[in-house]
């Protein structure tokens, strides 16, 4: 598509909003400044959530919008370019939400023609859309609604193909289970802070994309043999070193000695049992390997569970699922992750919330017939939450609103930040980390900033230096940024030291543009800015305390008692002087809300004159 | 004799042979020299901790020692 002389290569130029309420379809242009300034996927996200969205809707009711973006690089062949950023006001947290997942529906969507789609609206009855190039239909989704979700992506593809993208919800997106996810091919799931709930409450069952046209490639042929050839390299450099064979769950082993893994609602950091779920036991275990669209690097580990489903584990699962809940098997934590797969339930908020259950009761501070270990219990748990049944309806909710309603202190040991559940890295001390949760920019999560090899190998444990803070934000824009605009999977990075020069290669080669990695920093830098004034125009009551993790984690009574951080906990003014660190290098002011200098400087003019509206700028 | 405990992790176990042993030394060698000893020296870029913390390559492992070798992870 060609704009006013600029031609759109990589990005199609065009987004799909389809009202599910009315039935109609637009296409709408995407102009050359739009798609520089945010380049795809979380950066699409923002800007038009931040545009179209009244503050103080309901993200369960027709006025909330969700957002399927992915990114320039999109579908061309090259390391791990299968991804789709899923987006939308959380039903969980109330703030800025999004998810990325990989899936066939990547390379489909951009096929079909479109960089976008904005979902609007409600529909009448279950549905599903099926969208094939130009042609978009909305059709009646009886036959899959009330099924799980490997039941109703296997239909879809049995109806359209096993080519087909398919994104999907099981029977907890469905009941607008909070922390519900959006589900694809085989074990993906995306969207952590409910984004499964948000189709659900859109009578939304799935969308199928099929595509046949041509994507746009600057340099197509030069592209081609760059990204099949670096498939192959990264291909090799796991074959070297063996990376897939434990795949994410390598790291479990080592956070059990480093005291960070998650065990008993992180109440305590290590295990004697952990090696009994390790990436050893894993890859003993594997009875099958899955990976996303163009990767070279599989790491789905899929083993047995107890009922005999394939279930993909990574290392998210088995700690949420295993550790944290004192489950040291396998096949149990297999259980528990089919069911949540199936259902369509994030497993780390599952984790946390079941883990969050067994500790109030066991507290005593409420009454309840499940403790840590009940794995019987837990799966009928996971049924009652899907299903929103009996006590079921009030796990859905999460821990932080579970905290609120319950009292008594609760909400210390209530393992979230901004309402969205820690994942599974027990930060009881390790600073910069808390730092990572505390500012990750959807609620606790992992994805945007990892720091604790650098703080064990690189610094002091003990230290809340401005180092750290930097890291983080280095972490966030490589992470939070660039991959989540791009849209591409990190791990070659992360795992396999795949310099991130080559994904810049990558752009430049298919968009025909020369941005160098400065360009994708500012990038990052106003999508964080803009998610941060997002969650500021939604709470009058923002507080610079939401940048916080869980009190828990500074109490001097939680410290361990034994093993190599016994006695020690984070200290809560450093943490705070560390926060500020933190705020001062992103200019933003010191309640965390970004300055107005600092979005005119990162062309935010337009959106902090809305903002001030709300709050008064520095 | 210099007695220690050797924890391998992640993926340098399918290089170093094994994932947990009891290592004895007629006398104390340096983290480096340990590496070459079992393989891994400067095939990845490693974590090395004693005892729960860093420690540098130049420095005399000693009696008693849990030493925990991993990859340079970089969070999932």
């Amino acid at each position: 598509m060609v704009l006013g002389g600029f031609e759109m290569k990589g990005w199609i130029g065009k987004l799909l909003r389809i009202d599910l309420t009315t039935k109609k379809v637009k296409e709408e242009q995407l102009s050359e400044q739009f798609v520089k300034k945010w380049v795809g996927g979380r950066g699409f996200a923002i800007k038009i959530l931040w545009d179209e969205l009244e503050p103080g809707i309901d993200p369960l009711g027709p006025k909330n919008k969700l957002i399927v973006a992915v990114g320039p690089i999109a579908g061309i062949p090259a390391p791990n370019t299968g991804k789709t950023v899923v987006a939308a006001k959380s039903p969980l947290t109330g703030g800025y939400g999004d998810g990325n997942l990989g899936t066939r529906l990547t390379i489909q969507l951009k096929k079909a023609g479109y960089d976008l789609l904005i979902i609007e609206g409600k529909a009448n009855i279950p549905t599903y859309l099926y969208i094939k190039d130009d042609k978009i239909e909305f059709l009646p989704a009886n036959e899959i609604w009330g099924q799980g979700s490997y039941k109703s992506i296997g239909w879809l593809n049995e109806k359209y193909g096993s080519s087909a993208g398919i994104l999907t919800i099981g029977q907890a997106g469905e009941n607008k289970v909070l922390y519900a996810m959006i589900r694809s091919m085989e074990g993906r799931a995306a969207g952590r802070p409910g984004m499964g709930a948000v189709m659900g409450s859109k009578n939304l069952k799935a969308i199928v994309v099929k595509g046949t046209k041509e994507i746009p490639v600057a340099e197509p042929e030069a592209m081609k043999e760059l990204g099949h050839s670096d498939l192959k390299k990264v291909r090799k450099i796991d074959q070297k070193t063996g990376w897939s064979k434990q795949g994410t769950t390598g790291v479990l082993a080592w956070c059990n000695e480093v005291a960070a893994l998650p065990v008993s609602n992180m109440r305590k950091t290590s295990s004697k049992d952990a090696w009994k779920i390790d990436g050893e036991r894993l890859n003993a275990a594997r009875v099958a390997t899955y990976g996303c669209p163009n990767c070279s690097m599989p790491c789905g580990i899929a083993i047995l569970d107890q009922e005999g489903h394939q279930s993909e584990l990574d290392y998210e699962n088995i700690g949420m699922l295993g550790s944290d809940l004192e489950i040291f098997d396998l096949p149990q934590v297999a259980s528990l992750n089919y069911l949540c797969d199936d259902y369509g339930i994030d497993t780390i908020s599952a984790g946390g919330v079941l883990a969050f259950y067994a500790d109030v009761i066991k507290q005593g501070v409420i009454k309840g017939d499940f403790k840590f270990g009940e794995t019987e219990k837990a799966k009928e748990l996971l049924r009652k939450i899907a299903y929103r049944e009996e006590e079921g309806d009030f796990l859905a909710q999460g821990t932080k609103k579970m905290a609120e309603k319950i009292g008594q202190g609760s909400s210390t040991y209530a393992m979230q930040v901004k309402g969205l559940e820690i994942s599974a890295y027990n930060c009881k001390f390790i600073p910069g980390m808390a730092l990572a949760f505390g500012t990750s920019s959807i609620g606790a999560h992992h994805k945007e900033a990892w720091i604790i090899t650098y703080e064990i190998n690189e610094t002091i444990r003990d230290s809340y230096d401005q180092g750290k803070a930097k890291k983080v934000i280095e972490l966030q824009r490589i992470r939070g940024g660039l991959f989540e605009t791009i849209v591409a999977c990190r791990f070659p990075w992360v795992e396999l030291g795949w310099g991130i020069d080559h994904y810049v290669e990558y752009f430049n080669k298919i968009t025909g543009l020369n941005w160098n990695l400065n360009d994708f920093w500012k990038v990052a830098d106003r999508i964080y800015a803009l998610i941060r004034a997002f969650w500021v125009r939604e709470f009058p009551d923002w507080d610079r305390n939401w940048d916080y993790p869980p009190e828990i984690w500074f109490n001097p009574s939680n410290a361990d008692k034994e093993g190599i951080i016994a006695g020690k906990v984070l200290d809560k003014d450093k943490y705070g002087q560390l926060l500020d660190y933190y705020y001062e290098l992103r200019n933003w002011d010191a309640r965390g809300i970004p300055k107005q200098k600092t979005m005119q400087e990162l062309d935010l003019e337009k959106e902090s004159v809305e903002l001030e509206k709300f709050v008064s700028l520095k | 004799m210099v007695k220690i405990k050797l924890k391998i992790i992640s993926y340098l176990i399918y290089h170093s042979g094994f994932s947990e042993k009891d290592l004895e030394l007629p006398q104390s060698i340096t983290m480096e020299e340990l590496l070459s000893k079992i393989n891994l020296k400067k095939q990845f870029p490693l974590v090395v901790i004693r005892n729960g913390e860093k420690i540098n390559s130049t420095d005399k492992i000693e009696d008693g020692d849990r030493i925990v070798i991993a990859p340079f992870f970089s969070g999932g």
